[in-house]
C-alpha cells in the first residue's frame, strides 16, 4: 500500500498546511486535494496523505468516513445527487430519485454497471427554491423534473454534457432588498463591482480610523443578532473574546449553511462574496484576529470557487495581506471546504471539523470566543450577519435599527419554501407577520390548496399549524410561540402533505446527521425514524405515538449539542399537533395520504413498489 | 482550594477538578463509561448526568469543572431516569448476547442496567449490524456491542501515542475500527480490551477461556520488568487464564504491556521442573564436603533477579553458611527502556527484582553478573556450585555453561528445565513467580507483594522452605517459617524494610527510604 505523491501534489499540500496553525487541520482540504488528483479518494491515497501530514492513517479514515461528500472510489464517473430533504421532497424530490433509479437500473447507493452513474440521496443541498433540484458531480441542477433528468442521463451518455450554471432569480416584493440589492446584478461578484457600489470603504474606515473596542461597541448598539439559527447578539459574542489574552485570535465564517429549508448564504456566498469578505475584515479587526477561515460546505463547489477568487481579487488590491489598505493590520482568509456533514454547522463541531477531525461538537463552556480553534479565542459568525456589517457601519444604528423590531432589528433575509406559488429568498424588515409571507408576498399556495403547516425556521423548528401563522416573524415572537426563527428557513406545507411521511423526512434527516458522538443522540434519532418508517408504511402500533414523544423528551438538553433537541422539537410538535393524523395511520394500518394518490412525499422505495 | 458540596456534603478539592472525579474520590460513585481517569474526558456517553447548582439541565460531571460552592447532586429521580434513559438508548441496538459473550460478569453495561432495574425495552424495530472482525493479532471486535465511548481511541492517542483505532462511520453506524491493513500491534495494544467498557474488544486469547465468575481473581505484581506493574490475575482450576492491569499511580497508572499479560503461559510449560533430582540433604552434605576438602570459597552461588526479597536474603544466608563468595548475580536485559507518550514505561531490565540483589551484593556485583564466577570456576577456585533461578528463559552465558563441565558438584533449584538443570547431579524444582508469595522491589525502589495465583507442580518446592531447610541442615538456622515470617526477618535485618510487614505493604506496596547501612559484600 504505498502511494509516490507527485511533487506537484506535495507542494500544493504543503501549501495547504501552511495556511493552519497545526498541519492536521489541512486534513479535509487534502482528501478533496486527492480526490481532484485521483478521481477519488482511496485507501493507498489517504496512508499517502496521512503520513505526509503527519498523522495516524487511522486517523485520516475516521475523518474520510464520517463525511458523506467526498468521492469513494466506487462511485460512478458521474454522481449523481438528489436530494432528498423535506423541501425538495414536498415538490417531488423523492420522485425523482425513485425515476432516476429506475431509469438507470439502480437503486440509490449503486453504481451503473459501465460505471457512468453513480445515484445517491442525500440530504438538503440548500438549493429548496428550486426544488427539486440534483447535483451532478459538483454541479447543481434546478427545478428538475423526469423529463430534464432522462435528458441530462442522456446527454451523459452522449458526451454532451455540459454544465451550465443555473439562473438567479429574486422574487420582487415592495419590501426593497439591502443585502440581497445586488446579487442579480451582472458581475456582482466581482471586486470591481463591488468597488463601484461604494465597496470596502468601511472596512478601510474601521481598520484606520476606530479602535476595536468601539467596533464591538457599534455593532452592540446596533443589535444585530447572529443570522445562524440561535440569534445570540453579536457586538455581545465579540465582546467575550479575552483581548488581553495573548493567544491568536482566529475569526471563522461560517459559511456551512445545511439547515433544511435555507438557502441564503449560498446566494451571499455566490453572488456578493466581497461584502462577506469586507464584513470579515470588520469582525476580524474587531477580535484583532489575523487569521480568518470561511468554512463553506462541501456541496458548495462553486461558491468556494467564487469565495476563492474573490479573496485573491481583494488580496491583490491590497485590501487583505500583511498590510490591510496600507494600515499596519495583517488579515489572512482562508476558504475550507467542508464535505457534507450537517453537523459541521454547529459552531463547535464546525471547529472541530476544522481542526482536521470528525465534526464532533464540544461541550461548552468554555466558549469559542474564550477557548475555540485550537483552544484559542474564536468567533465563528453566520455569513449573512457578516454581510450585515458593512451595512451597519456605512448607514449607521439608527438606519438599521428602522428596520425590524425593538429586539430583533435590521432585514432578515427569510427562504420561502415547500407548497407556495414564489418560493425564493425574501429580505424582510424583522417582525412581519408569517402570515403576510406567506399569502401576500410568495403568493399563497399552489391553486386549490389549503395551508396545513409551516415550520417557521428551518426543520429544527417546531412546526406552525394553520391557526399559529399570525406570529411576527422574529427572534422573540417566535420563542414565544415555542417555535423559532431558527436560520430563516420558513417550510410551507398544503393539506395534502402527509404529515407522518413529513416528519419522517425529518427525522430520517437528523438520524443521518447526528455525529454519533452522545448517547441519547446517536441512538434516539435512529429509533425515531424506524419508528416513523413503520407508522409510515402501516406497520404502526397505537403506543408508538407515545413512545416517539417519550424519546424526545429523553433525547432533550441530554447531549453536548443540540442536534437531539433540534431532532426532537419538530417531531414532538408534529406529533401533537396532527396526533389525529398519525392516529389514522395506525388505525389505517397505513398511509391514508397514499391511498388517496395524493402524497408527493413518497420515498423511493414505496415508489419503486407502486409501479 | 474550591469547596463543592457532593448530595449536601462538603469537600475541598483541587482547582479545576472535574465534578466526577471529585465525586469518586469522596467515595460517591456515579456510573460511567467514556470516562476514564487516566485519559482525558470525552463526555459522550452521558451516564455520568448530574445535577448541578449552575445549570437547569443535567451536566455531564466527567466535563464540569467544580468551581467554588458548587453543589452537585449525584442521585435523585429525575437525575435516575436520565440514567435509565441512556441505558435504554445503550441497548437498542445492543445484541444483548451476554450468555456468549466474553465480557459478561464483568461488564458496566450488565452492571448499571442491573442497578438501574432497565429490564424492559420499548425498542421494537429491527437492529443496526456492525461487523465482528480481527483488529489485530490480539483484538477482535464485536462491532454490534460497541457503545462508541472511544476510550480504545483515546488509548492509542494519547497513551500508547501509536493511533491505530478510530471511529468510522457516523450516527448510530459508528463504530471503532483500524485503517485496513493496518492492524492495532503494538506493546500496550492489550490496555485496549481492559478499559473497553462492554464486550467489544475482546483478547483473543482469553477468548472464551473463562467464564469470569467461576474464576479467581489475585491481585499481584507482574515480574516481567522491573517496573512492577501492579496486576490481577485471572485464575481457573488452577491455572492462569490471564493478567490484566490493576491501577497504582506510583508505578504503571492503569496499564501494563502485553508482553506482562502474556508472561504466564511458561507456568503451566510441559517443561516445567516437576520432579526432584536428589534432595536437598544431597545438596548440603555435598557442599558441605566440598568446603571440607578445598577450603572457603570453594562453593559459590548463582542467584537471579527473578527471586523474591525473601528468597535472596536467604540465599544469602545460605551463601554465608558455605563461606562462599558473593553470588553471580543472573539479570536479563532486553531491547531498550521504552517510554510511551501517556508516561507509561517498559524497562529493558526484564527480570521484577534486581534493586534487592544491589541492595544484597552491590550494584558492581550485580553489574558483574556470571563472570566472576565463570573465572573461579575455570580458575579452579570454585568447584561446586549452587544455582538459584526463576527467570523463565535465562540468558545462560555459554562460557558458564562451558565452566559448568569443570565442577564437581552442581544444584539447581529452578522452574523449567534448561542445560543447566540437564548437567545438574541435584534439581529441586522452584516455584514461579505465580505460585508464592513474597516482595518485590522496583526500579523505582518500590517494595511490591506478589501473591500465590496457582498451586506448583507437584514436585515443586517453595525455595523459601528449599533455602531454610538447608540452611537448618547446616545448622545455620533453627526452623522453617512462612515466607512472611522471613519478610519479619528482612524487616529487622534490613533499614529500609524497617517497621514493614505483608500487610503495612497493601495492594499498592510502598516505596523504600535509602538503606541507611551500607551493602553487605561479601563475606
Amino acid at each position: 500500500m504505498s502511494l509516490q505523491l507527485t511533487q506537484g501534489f506535495i507542494n500544493e499540500l504543503e501549501a495547504l498546511c501552511a495556511r493552519y496553525p497545526k498541519r492536521e487541520a489541512a486534513l479535509l482540504p487534502a482528501l478533496r486535494l486527492l480526490e481532484q488528483e485521483f478521481g477519488s479518494v482511496t485507501e493507498e491515497g489517504m496512508a499517502a496523505v496521512a503520513k505526509r501530514i503527519g498523522v495516524s492513517p487511522a486517523k485520516v479514515y475516521g475523518v474520510f468516513t464520517f463525511y458523506t461528500h467526498y468521492r469513494r472510489p466506487t462511485d460512478g464517473k458521474y454522481l449523481l445527487q438528489v436530494c432528498a430533504t423535506l423541501p425538495c421532497a414536498l415538490r417531488g424530490g423523492l420522485d425523482l430519485a425513485g425515476h432516476l433509479g429506475n431509469r438507470l437500473g439502480i437503486r440509490p447507493g449503486e453504481t451503473t454497471p459501465d460505471g457512468l452513474f453513480t445515484l445517491k440521496k442525500v440530504e438538503c443541498l440548500a438549493n429548496c427554491d428550486k426544488a427539486p433540484c440534483l447535483q451532478v458531480n459538483d454541479d447543481y441542477v434546478d427545478v428538475v423534473n423526469p423529463e430534464t433528468a432522462d435528458e441530462i442521463v442522456e446527454r451523459i451518455r452522449s458526451g454532451t454534457w455540459k454544465p451550465e450554471l443555473p439562473p438567479y432569480s429574486i422574487p420582487t416584493t415592495k419590501y426593497e432588498p439591502i443585502l440581497l440589492k445586488h446579487v442579480l446584478e451582472r458581475d456582482s461578484f466581482t471586486v470591481d463591482h463591488y468597488l463601484a457600489r461604494g465597496g470596502y470603504k468601511q472596512a478601510e474606515r474601521v481598520i484606520r480610523t476606530m479602535k476595536p473596542a468601539e467596533v464591538i461597541e457599534l455593532v452592540k448598539q446596533s443589535g444585530l443578532r447572529g443570522r445562524g439559527g440561535a440569534g445570540f447578539p453579536t457586538g455581545m459574542k465579540w465582546g467575550f473574546v479575552p483581548a488581553a489574552s495573548p493567544k491568536p485570535k482566529y475569526l471563522i465564517c461560517n459559511d456551512d449553511e445545511s439547515e433544511p429549508g435555507t438557502f441564503k448564504d449560498k446566494m451571499l456566498t455566490e453572488r456578493d462574496p466581497h461584502r462577506v469578505i469586507e464584513g470579515i475584515l470588520i469582525a476580524a479587526w474587531a477580535i484583532q484576529s489575523h487569521s480568518a477561515y470561511v468554512y463553506i460546505r462541501g456541496e458548495f463547489g462553486y461558491g468556494a470557487q467564487v469565495l476563492r477568487r474573490a479573496v485573491d481579487e481583494a488580496a491583490a488590491k491590497g485590501f487583505l495581506g500583511a498590510k490591510c489598505f496600507g494600515a499596519d493590520y495583517r488579515l489572512d482568509v482562508t476558504v475550507h471546504r467542508g464535505a457534507g456533514a450537517y453537523i459541521c454547522g454547529e459552531e463547535t463541531g464546525l471547529i472541530t471539523s476544522l481542526e482536521g477531525n470528525r465534526g464532533y461538537p464540544k461541550i461548552k463552556p468554555p466558549f469559542p470566543a474564550v477557548e475555540g480553534f485550537f483552544r484559542s479565542p474564536t468567533i465563528v459568525n453566520n455569513v449573512e450577519t457578516l454581510a450585515c456589517l458593512p451595512l451597519i457601519l456605512g448607514n449607521g444604528i439608527d438606519w438599521f435599527r428602522k428596520f425590524g423590531t425593538e429586539k430583533s432589528p435590521g432585514t432578515k433575509i427569510f427562504c420561502l419554501c415547500g407548497h407556495v406559488q414564489r418560493p425564493g429568498l425574501y429580505e424582510l424588515p424583522l417582525g412581519l407577520p408569517l402570515r403576510e409571507m406567506i399569502y401576500d408576498l410568495a403568493g399563497g399556495l399552489p391553486e386549490g390548496r389549503a395551508l396545513k403547516a409551516v415550520i417557521p425556521g428551518g426543520s429544527s423548528a417546531a412546526v406552525l399549524t394553520v391557526d399559529e401563522v399570525d406570529v411576527k416573524m422574529d427572534f422573540d415572537s417566535l420563542a414565544a410561540a415555542k417555535t423559532m426563527l431558527g436560520s430563516g428557513g420558513v417550510i410551507v406545507m398544503d393539506d395534502r402533505t402527509c404529515m407522518v411521511e413529513a416528519l419522517w423526512n425529518i427525522l430520517r434527516f437528523y438520524h443521518h446527521e447526528s455525529c454519533g458522538q452522545c448517547t441519547p443522540c446517536r441512538e434516539g434519532t435512529g429509533w425515531l425514524d424506524k419508528i416513523l418508517a413503520r407508522l409510515e408504511t402501516g406497520r404502526g402500533r397505537p403506543e408508538d405515538l407515545g413512545i416517539v414523544l417519550e424519546v424526545c423528551d429523553e433525547m432533550v438538553g441530554r447531549t453536548i449539542c443540540v442536534l437531539a433537541d433540534a431532532a426532537a422539537m419538530p417531531a414532538k410538535s408534529i406529533v401533537q399537533k396532527f396526533r389525529p393524523e398519525f392516529e389514522a395511520h395506525v388505525a389505517q394500518q397505513g398511509c391514508p395520504f397514499k391511498k388517496n394518490g395524493q402524497t408527493r412525499t413518497v420515498p423511493v422505495e414505496l415508489a419503486a413498489e407502486n409501479r | 482550594m474550591p469547596k463543592v458540596k457532593i448530595n449536601g456534603k462538603e469537600v475541598e478539592v483541587a482547582p479545576g477538578t472535574l465534578a466526577l472525579k471529585a465525586c469518586l474520590e469522596a467515595g460517591v460513585f456515579v456510573p460511567h463509561y467514556c470516562y476514564h481517569p487516566g485519559l482525558t474526558p470525552a463526555g459522550n456517553c452521558r451516564m455520568c448526568l448530574v445535577k448541578v447548582s449552575n445549570s437547569r439541565k443535567l451536566e455531564a460531571s466527567c466535563m464540569y469543572p467544580c468551581t467554588d460552592h458548587l453543589e452537585i447532586t449525584t442521585e435523585g429521580p429525575d437525575i435516575d431516569k436520565a440514567r435509565r434513559d441512556v441505558l435504554e438508548f445503550l441497548l437498542i441496538n445492543h445484541p444483548l448476547d451476554c450468555p456468549i459473550c466474553d465480557k459478561s460478569g464483568e461488564c458496566a453495561l450488565q452492571d448499571y442496567t442491573y442497578t438501574y432495574r432497565r429490564g424492559v425495552s420499548r425498542f421494537v424495530e429491527p437492529k443496526n449490524i456492525r461487523p465482528t472482525k480481527d483488529l489485530g493479532p490480539n483484538i477482535k471486535i464485536w462491532g454490534n456491542r460497541c457503545i462508541v465511548c472511544t476510550r480504545c481511541v483515546r488509548f492509542c492517542e494519547e497513551i500508547s501515542g501509536t493511533g491505530e483505532l478510530c471511529v468510522v462511520n457516523r450516527g448510530d453506524h459508528a463504530v471503532v475500527d483500524v485503517f485496513p491493513g493496518v492492524p492495532i500491534d503494538n506493546p500496550l495494544s492489550l490496555n485496549v480490551v481492559d478499559i473497553c467498557p462492554v464486550g467489544a474488544l475482546i483478547d483473543k486469547n482469553f477468548l472464551y477461556s473463562a467464564r469470569v465468575w467461576f474464576a479467581q481473581e489475585t491481585k499481584t505484581v507482574c515480574a516481567t520488568c522491573s517496573r512492577g506493574c501492579n496486576a490481577l490475575v485471572t485464575s481457573l482450576d488452577g491455572r492462569i487464564k490471564r493478567i490484566v492491569a490493576r491501577p497504582n499511580a506510583a508505578v504503571n497508572q492503569y496499564w501494563m504491556c502485553d508482553e506482562g499479560r502474556r508472561n504466564f503461559e511458561y507456568v503451566a510449560s510441559k517443561r516445567r521442573l516437576d520432579s526432584r533430582r536428589g534432595t536437598f540433604e544431597e545438596m548440603t552434605s555435598a557442599a558441605r564436603a566440598i568446603v571440607k576438602r578445598y577450603g572457603s570459597g570453594s562453593v559459590g552461588g548463582v542467584v537471579s533477579t527473578y527471586q523474591t526479597v525473601e528468597e535472596m536474603h536467604l540465599f544469602a544466608k545460605l551463601m554465608k553458611a558455605l563461606e562462599a563468595p558473593a553470588p553471580g548475580i543472573l539479570t536479563a536485559e532486553r531491547g531498550a527502556r521504552q517510554v510511551f507518550p501517556g508516561g507509561f514505561v517498559i524497562e529493558a531490565d526484564k527480570t521484577p527484582n534486581r534493586a534487592f540483589a544491589v541492595r544484597l551484593w552491590g550494584e558492581a556485583s550485580v553489574q558483574d553478573g556470571l563472570a566472576r564466577v565463570v573465572t573461579d570456576i575455570d580458575g579452579g577456585r570454585i568447584k561446586g556450585l549452587i544455582v538459584l533461578n526463576g527467570i523463565p528463559h535465562p540468558p545462560w552465558p555459554q562460557a558458564f555453561l562451558a565452566a559448568m563441565e569443570k565442577l564437581e558438584f552442581l544444584a539447581v533449584i529452578d522452574i523449567l528445565q534448561s542445560p543447566v538443570s540437564d548437567r545438574a547431579s541435584v534439581v529441586l524444582p522452584g516455584t514461579a513467580w505465580a505460585e508464592k508469595d513474597g516482595v518485590f522491589v522496583n526500579v523505582d525502589r518500590r517494595a511490591q507483594r506478589i501473591h500465590c495465583v496457582v498451586p506448583p507442580p507437584a514436585g515443586a518446592r517453595l525455595e523459601v522452605d528449599t533455602l531454610q531447610m538447608a540452611l537448618v541442615a547446616l545448622g545455620a538456622r533453627q526452623a522453617v517459617v512462612s515466607a512472611e515470617t522471613v519478610f519479619g526477618e528482612c524487616a529487622r535485618e534490613y533499614s529500609e524494610f524497617a517497621g514493614l510487614d505483608y500487610a503495612k505493604l497493601g495492594e499498592h506496596g510502598v516505596g523504600l527510604p535509602e538503606a541507611t547501612e551500607s551493602v553487605s559484600a561479601a563475606p
